[in-house]
């Protein structure tokens, strides 16, 4: 909770890497670093479900089974708010709070997003794959 | 397990093979944190934990031999025995009586495991006792509604895998969220 006002104060930019056999040490990896900035548990929780949600659809999305070093998730805090991203090699349809989506590879992270109305989940063309960024706006946790 | 030893007799001995994670699950139920003696006790336990006027001796069963088993026995009022369904550190999956106790995190690296117990249970409907899942995600509420056939009682939850479990099935056809768990 000390460090708060520095985690607003500027944006600070962490990767690391998601082993598709140990999701629970990138949850632990999210929830420590985004803990500065999202006191609220519950909030922070969801963060974590819904990050680890997006990875597991990058991961359960690939062709082949991905290694450890292959998928990347980079999270940016700050006073922007908070920004989770993750590649797919998939070419993934956009969500739409509103609408459940037609493609069953993406219905379980449309779920997570539901959790919270203070989380962003978008989902873009990135090369021939995607690129899917969770967010969580500033103020959602004040 | 928490409730269980609130419940027994002030000199309680658990037999697990890992009292740390005793320890852990205490505090994660809502135990005031415990205090924990450290080694060496006086009955020989790996620690003590003391919850109000209550004492919890914990052994790591895996280290003792018949006759050490025979003395701690013999030292204390009660006895807890908690072989797990399943644990690999993450999730720990125990039965007491008809009800199955979730502990820990489900996702896609052990979900398996609570297919498995679940489907293992005979009780209809299934009781589940969620009150120290921390997590689930969407892909683990999705194979327990598949499983939940004949409905699934689910006790204490905690506030987000309850959204989760209720976003999935709104209605509660399967998934019945009961009483509302620590968060």
């Amino acid at each position: 909770m000390a460090e708060r006002p520095q985690a607003l104060a500027r944006t600070t930019r962490l990767a690391t890497t998601f082993d598709p056999a140990r999701p629970a040490d990138l949850r632990k990896w999210v929830f420590a670093n985004a803990a500065p900035l999202v006191p609220d548990t519950d909030l922070l929780t969801a963060v974590v479900l819904v990050v680890n949600e997006a990875v597991t659809t990058s991961g359960e999305t690939a062709p082949v089974t991905p290694s450890p070093e292959d998928v990347v998730v980079t999270l940016r805090r700050g006073p922007a708010g908070l920004r989770c991203e993750v590649l797919a090699t998939a070419a993934l349809p956009e969500l739409s709070r509103d609408r459940l989506p037609t493609d069953p590879r993406v219905r379980e992270l449309w779920l997570a997003m539901q959790v919270s109305d203070d989380i962003d989940v978008h989902i873009r063309p990135y090369g021939t794959g995607s690129r899917i960024s969770v967010t969580l706006l500033p103020g959602a946790w004040s | 397990m928490a409730s269980a030893f609130i419940r027994a007799g002030d000199r309680v001995v658990f037999f697990g093979d890992d009292p740390d994670w005793f320890v852990r699950r205490l505090r994660e139920d809502g135990h005031r944190r415990p205090d924990a003696c450290s080694s060496p006790s006086p009955c020989g336990a790996e620690a003590t934990v003391l919850s109000g006027d209550r004492k919890l001796c914990l052994y790591d069963s895996r280290s003792l031999s018949g006759t050490q088993r025979a003395a701690a026995l013999a030292r204390h009022v009660d006895v807890l025995v908690a072989p797990a369904l399943f644990d690999d550190r993450l999730l720990r999956i125990t039965r007491r009586g008809n009800t199955l106790h979730f502990a820990g995190e489900v996702d896609i690296s052990n979900r398996h495991a609570m297919v498995d117990a679940m489907r293992c249970a005979s009780r209809e409907p299934l009781l589940l006792d969620v009150a120290s899942l921390r997590f689930i995600d969407a892909g683990g509420v999705s194979a327990m509604y598949s499983v939940a056939a004949r409905g699934v009682r689910l006790l204490h939850p905690q506030p987000v895998p309850r959204k989760v479990i209720e976003l999935f099935d709104p209605t509660a056809e399967r998934l019945v969220c009961e009483s509302a768990g620590r968060g």
